[in-house]
């Protein structure tokens, strides 16, 4: 591997493999036994090189190990956040849900019983209880027996009397009728309380 | 989808090979490589020509060792002694092959950093002188005087070791 006097075998070597080769360096190497041998050794040590070079290569790639990740960030990523989304949108849909029923429970209570409020407004009502004393009240007042003078009340108060022994009759089967009742008890108390 | 990834596990150990030549070390190629072809593979739908794959990859391949000398550079934790971007690249295993590709593959890797890396694409992988443009981020008149300039150090360097092989 020695320099050539004649070096016009490298352009040769350098040649791309679309490009043609010129017709009087074709000639020329045809001709020139100096150039014939430093191809013949460069193709000789060219191809050792290459042959060494494969027998080098023990590396594998797979292109599951690295599109598998990419595919899962980038598809699945957003309906990982819309699912998030959702679980949180539901979960406030059901929290909105719980407080509103529970707002509808508390109004169906005096609306249900309102006939008990026309009732425990009543004078009749007002004479069992120790006006000056409000708050000592106990959570459980005695419920009232009717008196003399209830009986003596006029007919509309009679009539509205009645109608909340009606509807305490009706409704004895509830449990919550008692409660109901204490609740509403000293409100109507106050109001008649303040009245006087 | 199925031909781009078989064109990616063809392309696999020809761009480890490369790798290996640019850097020296096998575990280092081996990691230099996995980077390259897995960022290759994420950007592949902006390849329009299947055919140009090779020159694509290798074009990534040099510009992912160029971001690891860059980082070497400025991250001074690799320790010593382990050789990522330095000009004459650590001896790889010559164990395997002939011996004059074992020679020729040593004296390879004597050479400065760009005639190495253009004569390894044009020996080894056997590129246009274009394509080899494109991937080292060159014209076509550097590929061909580094190419020049790497036969005839080689020429050089392989004369005594070739007289001695006579010799004896």
């Amino acid at each position: 591997m020695s320099d050539s006097p004649c070096d016009k075998w490298q352009a040769a070597v350098d040649r791309d493999r679309n490009e043609a080769m010129p017709p009087e360096l074709s000639e020329h190497i045809a001709e020139c036994a100096e150039c014939q041998a430093m191809l013949a050794i460069e193709t000789e040590w060219e191809t050792a090189l290459r042959d060494h070079a494969e027998s080098l290569t023990e590396f594998a790639w797979n292109a599951d190990s690295v599109g598998a990740p990419v595919v899962s960030s980038t598809v699945s990523s957003p309906s990982i956040r819309g699912g998030r989304w959702l679980a949180l949108a539901i979960t406030l849909a059901a929290t909105v849900l719980a407080i509103a029923s529970l707002n509808w429970g508390i109004e169906a209570v005096p609306s249900r019983e309102s006939p008990l409020i026309a009732a425990r407004s009543d004078p009749g009502g007002v004479a069992t209880v120790d006006a000056d004393e409000p708050e000592k009240q106990p959570a459980e007042p005695a419920i009232p027996e009717p008196t003399e003078s209830e009986t003596r009340r006029p007919p509309t108060l009679v009539h509205t009397v009645s109608s909340a022994s009606h509807l305490s009759v009706a409704d004895s089967s509830r449990p919550d009728d008692g409660l109901t009742f204490i609740m509403l008890y000293p409100r109507s108390t106050k109001a008649d309380a303040s009245n006087e | 989808m199925l031909f781009v990834e078989a064109q990616f596990t063809e392309m696999a150990p020809r761009v480890y090979r490369f790798l290996l030549r640019l850097c020296g070390d096998p575990d280092r190629a081996s990691d230099l490589a996995q980077e390259a072809l897995a960022r290759g593979w994420g950007r592949r739908q902006q390849l329009s020509d299947v055919g140009a794959l090779p020159t694509w990859l290798f074009r990534i391949a040099f510009r992912t060792w160029q971001d690891a000398c860059r980082k070497h550079e400025h991250d001074r934790t690799t320790p010593l002694g382990t050789e990522v971007c330095g000009s004459t690249p650590a001896p790889v295993d010559i164990s395997i092959g002939n011996e004059l590709g074992q020679i020729m593959w040593q004296k390879l890797g004597e050479l400065p950093e760009r005639q190495r890396q253009v004569l390894h694409l044009r020996v080894i992988e056997q590129m246009e002188i274009q394509e080899i443009a494109e991937v080292v981020g060159t014209n076509s008149q550097n590929v061909r005087s580094n190419l020049a300039a790497a036969r005839k150090k080689l020429r050089q360097s392989l004369s005594p070791a070739s007289s001695k092989k006579h010799e004896s």
